[in-house]
């Protein structure tokens, strides 16, 4: 990455934002920052173009990512991530792996389907492989090393934490 | 408009504003984990912003519906309210 590529001021501010905060969507972004949307947009573009920032949808938010750091695979952990009941399968898993559906649901006090249903994003993710124990089906994590880096790095949104706040007080009760 | 008045409607749309953010946030939080009971709560605090809602629009709608349809449904929106108890008692006690 050149100098020049971050030049301007606006470009460095928002390119310094997705590194501090990969992940970041455009609204965070566009909250955080001071500037009009076809600014903030003609920008965002400008560093996609020059390769310094990558743009990944999960279905739900465009996120932004610095290029330098994370490649495809590694994003699409961080969006696992961000869900709370799939992080705290994956640090289950990592810390006490391999484990059923049914030991996963108690440890978490949520119902099986709940549990299946964030496995199966994970196994689709490749993030978790399944194989049998017996008459018991256990997950595992597939690449335990980069799962806890990125389980270390990643960063919810400000969306993210207010939901993890709700889930928290329903969870409380 | 009277001072009793102008408190209904100020806190109707407090209700209104309030059950709605937190029903769209209870929404997002069902979407992303999937989890029943979340779409339960999402249901509760959406009865509470239907009933706001309700209430706020009495007044507006006045010069166009009769006062005994308004009144009726106004009255009879209060069991919204029940609904959305219910809802949080369901959601509250469901594994």
């Amino acid at each position: 990455m050149s100098d020049s590529d971050l030049e301007l001021d606006s470009r460095r501010a928002i390119y310094q934002l997705i590194a501090d905060t990969p992940g970041v969507h455009f609204r965070a972004l566009l909250a955080d920052l001071e500037y009009a949307q076809g600014t903030l947009q003609y920008h965002l573009r400008w560093l996609a173009d020059e390769g310094l920032v990558d743009v990944s949808d999960d279905g739900k938010y465009t996120r932004y990512y610095p290029a330098a750091e994370f490649d495809e695979a590694d994003r699409v952990v961080m969006n696992a991530l961000r869900r709370e009941y799939s992080r705290r399968i994956l640090a289950h898993l990592l810390s006490d792996g391999p484990l059923s559906t049914t030991a996963l649901s108690d440890r978490l006090g949520k119902a099986q389907s709940t549990v299946s249903w964030h496995l199966s994003k994970l196994a689709d993710a490749d993030l978790v492989s399944k194989e049998r124990d017996g008459r018991a089906v256990v997950y595992e994590v597939t690449t335990p090393e980069r799962v806890r880096y990125l389980y270390t790095v990643h960063r919810r949104s400000f969306t993210d934490r207010v939901v993890d706040r709700i889930l928290g007080l329903w969870d409380s009760y | 408009m009277s001072f009793a008045q102008l408190i209904e409607q100020y806190v109707s749309l407090g209700i209104l504003v309030l059950a709605g953010g937190l029903s769209v946030l209870s929404f997002l939080a069902w979407r992303r984990e999937r989890d029943g009971r979340m779409r339960i709560v999402t249901l509760g605090y959406a009865m509470f912003a239907v009933y706001g809602l309700i209430v706020f629009l009495e007044y507006p709608l006045l010069p166009y519906v009769p006062y005994a349809t308004l009144e009726l449904l106004e009255h009879g929106s209060a069991v919204l309210i029940l609904g959305g108890l219910l809802a949080f008692f369901v959601a509250l006690t469901r594994d």
